[in-house]
């Protein structure tokens, strides 16, 4: 950690609003089954479906994170 | 008196008894490692520590949200075994699992340095663990349930393998400190998440020999090392903080 590129970063706000949406998203989804199931949706379908949301907001959270500060150029 | 029956009537309403401490317990550990997480990076303006403190603080926060969940009997089901037998699943401890390990994952990939691809392997590998471990958990029929749980432990082997051979390669090219980080964080990974299969199979989930209190209490213990035990050994360390925080790897290092 120690060698630290040069180049200035700005933290990308896109990407921290994409950070606390997906965080939210991931919480959600782990308290949303009942409301899948309120829908007419059996266990396992509403069980699925929650699997897929938290799929969702893993992937925007990794994509997220790993763009949130991003290099700024003297442009 | 009345409060405490109360509370015990309302609690297997929802389906949770017992373990329901461990529950609870768990909640409260996760919020806590989260909280002295956010407090510890308060003031970080560092871009590469950021992120650090970001992953780890989200595994602790998401980990207390399934927590919480599962004490409320939002995150557990039943499934009927062909035999007749109904088994409580705390399905939410997957899906936990399935959000955090692959941070955790990121997290040391990170430190270690190791390319994008390797990273993006490891997540990959880790979410057919978590998925085929959770299709041990909900089929119907014994001998199914031991295939996805070999099937989903022999995944396991394959991640481990490829943090030691992979990113340890990565991490060899680090700075001696992060060096010594990555090594400390190498084997907690390495024997908290050996110990998961393992807690499965003698669980009410596999052979039942222990009951559901027993290994939630196993599985609590477990999730609080690998990821509070984790966040506090990594935000501490001088890799991520530098300068005067301790070494975490002096005794540990030696016994690699």
């Amino acid at each position: 950690m120690s060698d630290r590129p040069d180049v200035p970063q700005q933290l990308s706000y896109q990407s921290l609003a994409g950070l606390v949406a997906f965080s939210g998203l991931a919480v959600a989804g782990l308290f949303a089954l009942p409301v899948f199931q309120s829908f007419g949706l059996s266990f396992m379908p509403a069980f699925w479906l929650v699997l897929a949301v938290e799929a969702v907001a893993l992937a925007g959270v990794v994509v997220s994170v790993l763009t949130l500060h991003r290099e700024r150029t003297l442009d | 008196m009345m409060v405490p029956t109360s509370w015990a009537l309302q609690m297997t309403e929802l389906g949770v008894e017992g373990e329901g401490i461990w529950l609870a317990l768990g909640t409260i550990g996760m919020l806590l490692g989260m909280v002295y997480f956010m407090a510890k990076g308060w003031d970080v303006t560092d871009p590469e520590q950021e992120l650090f403190y970001v992953i780890t603080i989200l595994i602790a926060g998401i980990a207390a949200s399934s927590y919480l969940s599962m004490f409320f009997g939002f995150g557990l089901t039943e499934v009927e075994l062909v035999s007749g037998e109904v088994l409580d699943i705390y399905w939410a401890r997957y899906a936990d699992w399935l959000f955090t390990t692959p941070l955790l994952l990121l997290d040391i990939g990170l430190l270690a340095g190791a390319s994008n691809r390797d990273i993006g392997a490891l997540i990959t590998l880790d979410a057919f663990m978590i998925v085929t471990g959770l299709a041990a958990a909900l089929m119907k029929i014994p001998v199914a349930r031991y295939a996805f749980w070999t099937i989903s432990t022999i995944a396991m082997l394959f991640i481990l393998y490829y943090l030691v051979v992979v990113v340890g390669e990565a991490a060899a090219e680090a700075d001696e400190d992060t060096q010594s980080t990555f090594n400390v964080l190498r084997n907690l990974i390495l024997v908290a998440w050996a110990i998961y299969p393992v807690a499965w199979l003698v669980g009410t989930e596999g052979l039942g020999l222990v009951g559901l209190f027993g290994e939630t209490l196993i599985f609590m213990i477990l999730d609080l090392s690998a990821k509070i035990g984790f966040g506090f050994i990594l935000l501490r360390s001088r890799a991520i903080v530098g300068g005067d925080a301790p070494t975490p790897s002096a005794e540990e290092t030696a016994a690699d």
